[in-house]
């Protein structure tokens, strides 16, 4: 039952949101790519969580306490949205289609905002572990 | 060197080891016993040691964080909320420590005032 143990499970919560912010910036700032390296339109990416025992040799069902961890980036499978525009420089020559990202602008913010608001979560709670250890300290006042 | 846990248990149990066992072990006679059990150590020295140690943990935890803020203003360090959980860290550290002492030397001079 230590404060430090704590901390770190926190500090890997706000790591985790970290990644997953850039994540979604990359797919907001390539919403509208319809050309990568390999020559396919940009596909959305997602991070994946784990959570991984912080430590297995502590007493004090202290081995029941899990960080998160953030072990792959893994594409998203939908299919590319077609869009008509015979004018894209991307456009099939056949049928006049191009393949846009498969980026939903909305669904990004709403991740954005969901990775913010838990990043500010786990910083409230950092505050409140300080909060608490400074008034343990009151005791012998 | 082992670092110092912050919770209020332990906080307690430092208190104990200072105001209660070794406080009384360095006002009472040094015999064989206690100064043989501590390997020849005295019970003057074990606190002093014991003072040492534990202010060298809270240095350590302090120097890691200056480490962490220079290697963020150097550009190497690029999460900010490691190097704030670390300032933290060494702030509660800090507070710790300074409160134990102070603790130590309340009970010190409350000892002293004792009429003879």
């Amino acid at each position: 039952m230590s404060l430090t143990k704590a901390m770190d499970i926190l500090s890997s919560g706000l790591h985790a949101q970290r990644i997953r912010m850039n994540i979604t910036s990359s797919n907001l700032a390539n919403a509208h790519t319809t050309r990568t390296v390999d020559g396919t339109p940009f596909r959305r990416k997602d991070p994946v969580f784990e959570s991984s025992q912080l430590d297995p040799n502590s007493a004090n069902f202290d081995n029941t306490l899990q960080k998160v961890q953030v072990t792959g980036v893994k594409d998203d499978l939908t299919p590319f949205p077609e869009v008509y525009d015979p004018g894209h420089p991307d456009a099939d020559a056949k049928t006049g289609m191009v393949k846009m990202p498969n980026v939903n602008v909305v669904e990004e913010m709403v991740n954005l905002i969901t990775a913010s608001r838990s990043y500010e979560a786990n910083v409230t709670a950092f505050e409140t572990l300080k909060q608490m250890a400074v008034k343990a300290m009151d005791i012998g006042r | 060197m082992s670092k110092v846990n912050l919770d209020a248990g332990n906080y307690a149990q430092m208190m104990r080891a200072m105001r209660g066992t070794d406080l009384e072990a360095l006002y009472r006679k040094p015999n064989a016993d206690s100064a043989g059990a501590a390997g020849g150590v005295s019970p003057l020295d074990q606190f002093s040691n014991l003072i040492e140690k534990k202010i060298d943990a809270v240095n350590q935890v302090m120097a890691a964080s200056d480490a962490k803020i220079e290697g963020f203003v150097r550009g190497e360090e690029t999460s900010i909320h490691d190097v704030m959980i670390a300032t933290t860290k060494a702030d509660v550290n800090f507070k710790l420590m300074a409160t134990v002492t102070r603790k130590v030397i309340e009970a010190y001079q409350d000892i002293m005032r004792m009429q003879v």
